[in-house]
């Protein structure tokens, strides 16, 4: 049985073992929950309805509002990352209708509830599950991929036919030629995705990270951090006094949360803006920036050198918690190292000046300080904010040396004075000095910067510089404070979800004196790197580069960043020779299978078109795993059909903006034939081994070239036979598992938290890097990031150990991003003179609602997008006309919107359409290359490396260059 | 006629997003059958727009001096059909990419929400807010003055006005008479039918589906005169809730917190306090003269609890309890069993 195994880790890393958590408690630099006595739960208590008789056409009404039972129903693999708990009616064995399960508790009494939680989407699931869209059979394609012929076939003819196509793939080219893909469905916290899980650990196929494939990878954070994980409670915003909401609108994206924006304004916080349009989001706010395109960095920048030439910032703050005093030789320009002072120094122990001894000092945290680097705190030193020092190297040489503020003063006053950032920014100057002054008087501020700062070429710069704001003032680490991208809960008993993957032995060895002393978040982030390093993960991009044809598109001359010395191609070379980017199945290795579970690359991918003409035919076996047709299924030879959210169960990853966890019970058996994901990827095991059993297939070419024995997939996947996934109630086996095991959250067994739907969150769980914020959970509080950084005095897990402004990684020399910067993105120059631009939608969760015929009729009922008049009228195009938006990469058709809240030049085509919306299925990722930074390639400093999840490069979808011209009008159309 | 009681509601504009799940869970709930696909008790318009009936502020009907106003007869088409697909023929009828999702039958030119998001003005200053609407079971109310066949019901004992369908012969004549185009006609069954308020939950003390689903929290529910729950406060003490067009002579039951939209910009794209981005003409022209001392009275008390003073109306409008919103309308329908 797997609970006999400890410690040991999930493959996603959700975790870390439980013997070597628990010997953390009680050190204070990790705090594991203790709760092992949960409050018991108790049904609402129900009510009698009325019975009211009228005899008249009222009773009509009377008797629509009639069910027979109320089921716990969530959107568990939407990759919504807002989980709302919903009250499914059934009538007549139908799921009839959604309304939200409002039962949240405040934490504390001067906050506003959460509820009711849910948005439109969530309350017409019912009917999305019912309509044309959905698959309720296995399907095998006929004729032409992408001809739209289909065939019914029987489970057991496409179990068999797929489970001999991968054992062919396995055979010819290794498992690690079947590429499995989970994309944007993503992964809940129980059985609804542990069969995929368990099915592609038990094949050793290549998973794709598609973390950052999706452009969600806030690097700007990682590099900063060394992690990216910066959230709390939504409710924690009302506690702001000034709010600022910086490339996100979660008017659109955060509808269950946002009110606790508007709320805070009634509170007497200011709620500000920054986008290039008069986004949705701006609505309601106070103040807005209406900055140019790309050159938020320059916004951040000149209000650091506001702050800092005006003396409003925090000097304790940052001399404990940043980078900026630490000493770099003015000579080489790059950090004062032990290995300068020392003969036998290493190059990860880091100085600053100590005014107390008037001498350099090893910085306490820094990775290489001798004690592993575990806390920041200063004890009796007094860190120099600036100077100029004389310090002595080892080979008597004297050098001069300056500090990272020094540094960044010089920058900011030479190249970012608020006039100079106005040139390139548009902003008045004077709207700059006074955004930066405010943000600094605020008793708390924050910067909402939601997933949407990561889809452009230079996002990390922009994070840089916001991360750069918020520890000037002191708000990084506070409630209501700091940098807000997300956060996840932990849960203990997630390990359940994976068969037994863990770490070594020798790895487990090598853990336990660190676990005796108390592991740290640089601890955690080593384990974390250690095991994403046991399979075959692959980040996307460099995937696509390497196996799907992109790299003729992404070497190109124009979308290259010109202060680079070299090309792409180049870095991308000289990674994979490093090992720092992780590429499966290597290089000279063919993809032969591809099997996706709800995710649609084929809508997402930038340019999707390559994936289709280059990709695609390398594939000898295409299957998709969904409730619903998408444009990459049609494109697929298989499809297995897969119950609906309200027909199995499971339990909803876990963002933390709510202080719940939220479940899915199943209100109706699933429709026609189609099965859970649990049942269908136990089924995809059974198959693979029985016909390997049958074909007396020997060992294969398994992960990076050792053997793997396909006869044993599926015992492997059920813990030899412990799970039986063809089980009705085998999915509820697995949720025990998940919530014995799991301290933190209210519920005691599978059962009782699908009654629940919504979990409360009741105290802290292990940590790790995927989802901790490094803060304690408090029930009675709202919930913020990193306290234990500012609180317990953690170092942060970067090479200084702080939060950290300076990189000096050779390659952010040569680009120029040794400091946080503005730079121009590669398209900045393009002859084509408008930018496309967009975001997610207040319509659908990615190509999921999409096709929803009420949510169609509540837009266009086509896919279009908006323009300016003033762009408009020159290329005479009017409201609802069709147009063709084009570049010499793609082109697609879509109906305008013509707005004045859309800035001129800019193209804004919100997210997820499916191509198949299109006229001839040319989707809006046709003409988007979407470069992206071939720094993110980088490894082998610090806290800039790969890890699965984490620090791959994401791609840049937005400010793609494009133009637009009429192509026919909705009136004349008419006429 | 007059009620004993009125119902009533106050949405706060200021905490409206245009996420429509009102409109979602009015349609789930209530116009799901044949014959009311195309109808939207409940619509969200983003404002300034033609909105729902399309140009409907433009289509007269109510009262001028107390006499009856010609009303023009909205159209199907102008408040936006039940568009169908051909999800099937691009999935499974064999022609590939030939074939893509498309509205079945005619090119439709108009929809319920059509002018979403695109707002009005000059960029930079540009502006817009979201207005959801239901009907405003008026006080006195132009679709029952017009109705030959006295089928549409001022109900004595909350003032919600509801249709009769078993007395209504389709006329229409409170489809035009009705200043706010709220009201709909069943071809399927020859009937209008309109927002009943959810009366069916209201007696089960469960608020409406279209307040309590609202993620927004914008809206309050209650008795005008519950001296103890928000309406009567934000409507007759602090008279920061006002109704829509109120010159059209309804006397609606439906309120407005107005908008407060963000500051404009001057010439040289600096902060311009003195002039509002949503002009206040604008304004009352939607809301009459009333807005503005509305928008002070706001204004002001925001101002205290920037100074960090208490202030009643802030926190009402915060809404600390959703539950509280609802004017004692506040039980989970799904603890209710049916016998």
């Amino acid at each position: 049985m797997s609970n006999n195994k400890s410690p040991k880790l999930s493959r996603r890393k959700f975790i870390i073992g439980a013997a070597a958590g628990t010997t953390a408690v009680g050190l204070g630099l990790v705090s594991l929950s203790s709760c092992t006595n949960k409050p018991t739960w108790q049904e609402l208590p129900k009510i009698l309805g009325k019975t009211i008789q009228y005899d008249d056409f009222s009773d009509i009404y009377r008797e629509i509002w009639k069910w027979d039972k109320v089921v716990k129903g969530t959107h568990t693999r939407a990759n919504c990352i807002s989980a709302c708990s919903w009250d499914v009616y059934v009538k007549d064995g139908i799921a009839w209708r959604e309304e939200q399960n409002a039962i949240y508790e405040p934490p504390r009494p001067d906050v506003p509830d959460m509820n009711p939680r849910g948005c439109q989407k969530g309350a017409c699931y019912t009917s999305l599950q019912l309509s044309e869209a959905r698959v309720t059979h296995p399907l095998k394609r006929v004729g032409e991929r992408g001809g739209g012929g289909w065939k019914r076939i029987s489970w057991d003819e496409a179990l068999t036919e797929i489970a001999d196509g991968l054992i062919d793939a396995a055979v010819d080219q290794g498992t690690e030629s079947i590429i499995y893909d989970h994309g944007t469905t993503n992964a809940g916290y129980g059985p609804e995705t542990a069969g995929d899980f368990r099915f592609a650990s038990a094949m050793k196929t290549t998973t794709i990270d598609s973390w950052s494939g999706v452009g969600d990878m806030p690097m700007g954070a990682c590099q900063t951090w060394g992690m990216y994980n910066c959230e709390g409670t939504s409710d924690d915003w009302f506690r702001s006094d000034y709010i600022v909401i910086w490339v996100g609108n979660p008017v659109y994206t955060r509808i269950p949360e946002v009110h606790n924006m508007h709320e805070a304004r009634y509170k007497g916080a200011k709620l500000v803006v920054v986008a290039p349009d008069l986004s949705p989001s701006t609505v309601h706010a106070d103040m807005w920036l209406n900055i140019k395109p790309e050159t938020d960095a320059a916004l951040g920048l000149a209000c650091a050198q506001v702050m800092i030439e005006e003396n409003l910032i925090k000097k304790d703050y940052i001399l404990e918690q940043t980078d900026l005093p630490f000493l770099i030789r003015k000579d080489t320009q790059k950090f004062l190292r032990q290995s300068d002072l020392q003969a036998d120094g290493v190059d990860n122990a880091l100085y600053f000046w100590d005014e107390k001894t008037t001498k350099a000092v090893l910085a306490p945290g820094c990775e290489g300080d001798g004690d592993d680097g575990r806390s920041l705190d200063l004890g009796n030193y007094k860190p120099a904010l600036s100077g100029n020092f004389q310090v002595k190297l080892a080979d008597g040489k004297t050098v001069e040396c300056y500090t990272v503020y020094d540094k960044l003063v010089k920058q900011l006053n030479s190249e970012y004075r608020p006039d100079q950032a106005a040139a390139i920014t548009g902003l008045n100057p004077n709207l700059i000095r006074r955004f930066a002054r405010e943000m600094a008087a605020a008793p708390r501020a924050m910067i909402f910067a939601s997933w949407g700062a990561c889809k452009h070429y230079h996002s990390d710069l922009f994070q840089r510089a916001m991360i750069l704001l918020m520890s000037l003032t002191g708000n990084q680490g506070y409630p209501g404070g700091g940098v807000r991208v997300a956060a996840w809960w932990g849960l203990d008993g997630i390990d359940a979800m994976m068969a037994d993957i863990g770490l070594t032995a020798m790895d487990q060895i090598k853990l336990i004196p660190k676990a005796i002393r108390g592991l740290t978040p640089r601890d955690f982030e080593d384990i974390y790197t250690t095991v994403s390093e046991t399979e075959a993960n692959t980040p996307l991009m460099p995937f696509l580069y390497v196996h799907a044809g992109y790299k003729e598109m992404w070497d190109q001359e124009h979308l290259q960043d010109s202060a680079l010395p070299h090309n792409i191609a180049h870095y991308m070379r000289e990674s994979i020779d490093n090992g720092w980017v992780k590429i499966h199945p290597a290089e000279g290795v063919q993809p032969k299978a591809f099997i996706f579970t709800g995710c649609n690359p084929l809508r997402r991918w930038p340019s999707s078109q390559i994936a289709r003409d280059v990709f695609w035919p390398k594939l000898d076996l295409v299957v998709s795993v969904n409730f619903r047709m998408s444009t990459s299924s049609l494109y697929a030879d298989y499809f297995l059909p897969i119950a609906a959210y309200y027909e199995k169960v499971g339990i909803k990853y876990g963002q933390s903006y709510v202080h719940y966890l939220i479940c899915s019970d199943k209100a109706t058996e699933p429709l026609g034939e189609s099965k859970s994901d649990w049942e269908c990827f136990g089924l995809l095991s059974k198959y693979v081994q029985n016909r390997a059993k049958e074909r007396n297939i020997g060992p294969v070419e398994g992960f990076k070239g050792q053997t793997h024995d396909l006869t044993t997939v599926y015992d492997h996947h059920t813990e030899n036979g412990y799970y039986n996934p063809e089980e009705p109630d085998d999915p509820i086996k697995l949720m025990d598992k998940v919530f014995e095991n799991s301290p933190s959250v209210a519920a005691n067994s599978g059962r009782e938290a699908l009654d629940m739907g919504a979990v409360r969150i009741i105290g802290p769980a292990r940590p790790s890097l995927i989802y901790q914020n490094f803060s304690d959970y408090d029930p009675e509080d709202t919930h913020w990031p990193h306290r234990d950084f500012v609180e317990k005095k953690v170092a942060w897990p970067t090479l200084t150990g702080r939060q950290q402004f300076f990189i000096d990684h050779p390659w952010y020399i040569d680009a120029g991003e040794d400091m946080p910067v503005h730079k121009d993105p590669p398209h900045f120059n393009s002859k084509f003179p408008l930018r496309m631009n967009g975001g997610h939608n207040r319509w659908s969760i990615h190509a999921i609602w999409r096709d929803h015929k009420l949510l169609l009729r509540l837009q266009r009922g086509v896919p279009a997008l908006f323009m300016n008049p003033k762009d408009c009228d020159p290329r005479d195009i009017k409201d609802g006309d069709t147009v063709r938006v084009h570049n010499n990469n793609g082109e697609f058709e879509a109906m305008v919107k013509v707005a004045p809240a859309t800035a001129p030049g800019e193209v804004i085509i919100y997210h997820a359409w499916e191509p198949y919306q299109f006229k001839n299925w040319k989707g809006q990722q046709e003409p988007v290359e979407a470069p992206w930074k071939a720094l993110h390639l980088a490894g082998g400093y610090g806290q800039i490396h790969y890890r699965m999840y984490y620090g791959s490069p994401g791609h840049a979808p937005r400010g793609a260059p494009v133009d637009v011209e009429k192509v026919s009008s909705l009136l004349e159309e008419k006429a | 006629m007059t009620s004993k009681r009125q119902m009533s509601m106050v949405m706060d504009l200021n905490k409206c997003i245009g996420c429509h799940t009102c409109t979602v869970a009015c349609k789930t709930l209530w116009t799901r059958e044949e014959g009311k696909e195309y109808m939207l008790w409940n619509t969200v318009n983003t404002m300034p727009g033609m909105g729902t009936p399309k140009n409907w502020e433009n289509m007269g009907g109510g009262f001028k001096d107390g006499k009856a106003q010609l009303g023009k007869l909205p159209s199907r088409q102008e408040f936006g059909d039940a568009w169908e697909y051909n999800h099937k023929d691009v999935f499974y009828g064999g022609k590939g990419d030939k074939t893509h999702l498309q509205i079945e039958g005619e090119t439709p030119t108009w929809g319920p929400n059509w002018d979403e998001d695109e707002g009005a003005g000059v960029f930079p200053n540009s502006y817009f807010f979201y207005l959801p609407r239901i009907c405003n079971h008026c006080t006195n109310p132009a679709c029952v003055a017009a109705c030959p066949r006295k089928a549409i019901e001022k109900r004595e004992e909350d003032g919600i006005v509801v249709i009769n369908e078993d007395r209504c012969r389709g006329y229409r004549f409170c489809m035009e008479a009705c200043p706010y185009k709220k009201i709909y006609f069943n071809m399927e069954k020859g009937v209008s039918q309109k927002c009943i308020f959810c009366f069916p939950r209201l007696e089960q003390g469960v608020s409406n589906a279209c307040a309590r689903q609202c993620p927004g929290r914008v809206r309050f529910v209650g008795y005008r005169d519950d001296q103890n729950a928000p309406i009567w406060k934000l409507v007759e003490k602090y008279k920061v809730a006002i109704p829509l067009h109120p010159e059209r002579g309804t006397q609606p039951n439906v309120f407005y917190i107005p908008p407060i939209g963000p500051a404009s910009f001057d010439a040289d794209g600096d902060i311009d306090e003195q002039t509002p981005r949503i002009p206040d003409e604008y304004l009352i022209s939607l809301f009459g003269p009333k807005v503005l001392d509305a928008l002070d009275v706001l204004k002001a008390e925001r101002e205290k609890t920037k100074r960090g003073e208490k202030s009643e109306l802030m926190d009402l409008l915060i809404a600390y309890r959703w539950n509280e919103m609802f004017g004692g309308f506040d039980k989970n329908p799904a603890t209710i069993e049916w016998a």
